[in-house]
């Protein structure tokens, strides 16, 4: 079985992945102006250094999205044409996901996170709902 | 910035197996030394830039040996993603107007065509990533085509648009493409050829992509004085500047969209006292069908969502108003990354375009995209008619 590439955490990044790999979808709260981050140092809309961590709802809607005709990586290659693109969740914060279910595809489309185990690494797709 | 270009050179441009880049980047330097009617060892200076993907083994500081060149004053390796060779173009013009150098050498070179295999086997490599910016190898969007057709995607979507607007550019570059003996593509492109080629990341066709080849490109930088007395109508640089948006992928804003362009436009009409309406002619970086529409917009030639129109009434083609990529750009004629639109407006600035030439070409507008649209130069170019 192959899994998809999941990326090591970075600083920004490590308490988000260290949720993601227990199947939680965190997002971190500026405790200065209260704008929502997904994974940063600093605030970009404040320059505020703390934050507050919380559990996304899961919900979102597709901001963007492809349909990939080719299989770069083997995790991919029996999910041609494999839907993937940016979602924004509904507390604000955009991500990288695959986008997978039988829900029609379209910017702007309703989204909801679905989470599975790679090994031990956690990994987030967004399941478009249908009708 | 009182400095100009005097010499152009180009190496390789093939989809055929090359030396490696190091050497096709000496091969281009000495070419566009003898270009400009001087000897090599003028040069006394020399700025690198390579693809994001290679190291200093591939190509780095030591091409100052295999050109033979004693005592530079300058030598550098420029990185910006793709709008590299800008950043190195800039670093000489820089260095030449505050009398840092005399005469620079700036070479981008490449190899990615491997004959016999697909371009995803260069440009799609596998890639873990790290941080929140690598789940889009987790998603599976490996490659800059993936990432080209989200702002795609989200550019149709935010405008209302169909995929017939991304035909039109692929259309238009190929019939500049067609007058141009060195590009890659030239058979006419059909509406209806465009539409039956294979997607490659939805909205993107094969045809929405560009042409890698393998090659070299240099250009000489020297002063306006130095220019005067060259072997070639000298093309001055009037202005350069950066634009790197750094926009938060949040509710608010968007990332898909949003040009560095924008910053860099405002600098260089800001320092030059030029317009939109000013520029004869638009070398655009168009890797993927998409960055042309996006700069049209970020540089103010129609508002955001508008610039089909330069495509759709012939505008941007041969015998238009404001001709773009009139060498068949990226998508057509040769990708070397941000050398490519510079090779074509110094060749269209000196008048030898040959079928392609715009009349009364004067003023050249060149960009280079990095990233996606994250990281940008823009540069004014004019002909030997602008006082500089």
């Amino acid at each position: 079985m192959s899994f998809p590439p999941i990326p090591e955490p970075d600083a920004a990044s490590a308490g988000f992945f260290a949720a993601l790999d227990a199947q939680r979808l965190e997002l971190r709260r500026c405790t200065a102006c209260g704008t929502v981050h997904l994974a940063v140092l600093v605030c970009d809309a404040c320059g505020g250094s703390g934050f507050a961590p919380f559990l996304a709802s899961g919900a979102g809607i597709v901001h963007s999205f492809t349909r990939l005709h080719m299989a770069h990586h083997p995790a991919f290659a029996e999910a041609l044409p494999l839907t993937a693109g940016v979602v924004e969740l509904a507390e604000g914060p955009r991500l990288f996901a695959r986008l997978v279910g039988q829900g029609p595809c379209a910017v702007g489309a309703p989204v909801m996170a679905e989470f599975s185990d790679c090994d031990g690494r956690g990994l987030v797709v967004f399941s478009l709902i249908a009708g | 910035m009182k400095s100009s270009i005097v010499g152009l050179g180009l190496a390789g441009l093939t989809r055929e197996a090359t030396p490696p880049p190091a050497e096709l980047a000496r091969q281009a330097v000495v070419a566009a030394a003898h270009d400009a009617g001087l000897p090599v060892s003028t040069i006394d200076g020399l700025v690198v830039c390579r693809t994001s993907a290679a190291g200093d083994s591939v190509l780095g500081l030591d091409l100052q040996r295999a050109l033979g060149l004693r005592d530079l004053a300058l030598n550098r390796i420029a990185l910006c993603e793709g709008a590299s060779a800008l950043a190195a173009i800039q670093l000489a013009a820089l260095a030449v107007s505050a009398g840092a150098a005399k005469t620079v050498a700036c070479v981008f070179a490449d190899t990615p065509v491997i004959p016999g295999k697909r371009m995803s086997a260069s440009f799609g490599r596998l890639k873990t990533g790290t941080g929140v910016e690598g789940l889009r190898y987790s998603a599976g969007l490996f490659g800059g085509a993936a990432m080209y057709a989200l702002s795609a995607m989200r550019y149709l979507a935010v405008h209302g648009l169909g995929e017939e607007v991304l035909a039109y550019v692929a259309i238009t570059t190929r019939r500049w493409a067609a007058l141009n003996p060195r590009a890659s593509y030239r058979k006419p492109l059909s509406y209806d050829d465009y539409f039956a080629a294979r997607y490659i990341a939805e909205p993107l066709r094969l045809f929405d992509c560009a042409a890698p080849v393998n090659g070299a490109i240099a250009v000489l930088v020297t002063s306006p004085e130095r220019a005067a007395d060259g072997a070639r109508p000298p093309v001055h640089i009037l202005a350069c500047a950066e634009g790197h948006p750094g926009t938060p992928d949040r509710r608010g804003f968007d990332r898909q969209l949003d040009h560095g362009g924008a910053t860099a436009a405002r600098a260089l009409f800001g320092t030059t006292g030029l317009a939109p309406g000013d520029i004869d002619l638009c070398e655009f970086y168009d890797a993927f069908s998409i960055s042309p529409l996006l700069a049209l917009e970020a540089y103010g030639f129609c508002p955001a969502g508008e610039a089909r129109q330069a495509y759709a009434d012939g505008n941007a083609g041969p015998g238009g108003r404001l001709p773009i990529n009139t060498g068949g750009g990226h998508l057509s004629g040769y990708y070397l990354q941000g050398m490519t639109p510079v090779a074509e407006a110094v060749a269209q600035l000196r008048g030898t375009a040959g079928d392609r030439q715009v009349p009364r070409a004067r003023t050249a507008l060149v960009t280079n995209d990095g990233g996606r649209f994250d990281y940008h130069l823009g540069m004014l170019l004019g002909s030997g008619e602008h006082v500089t």
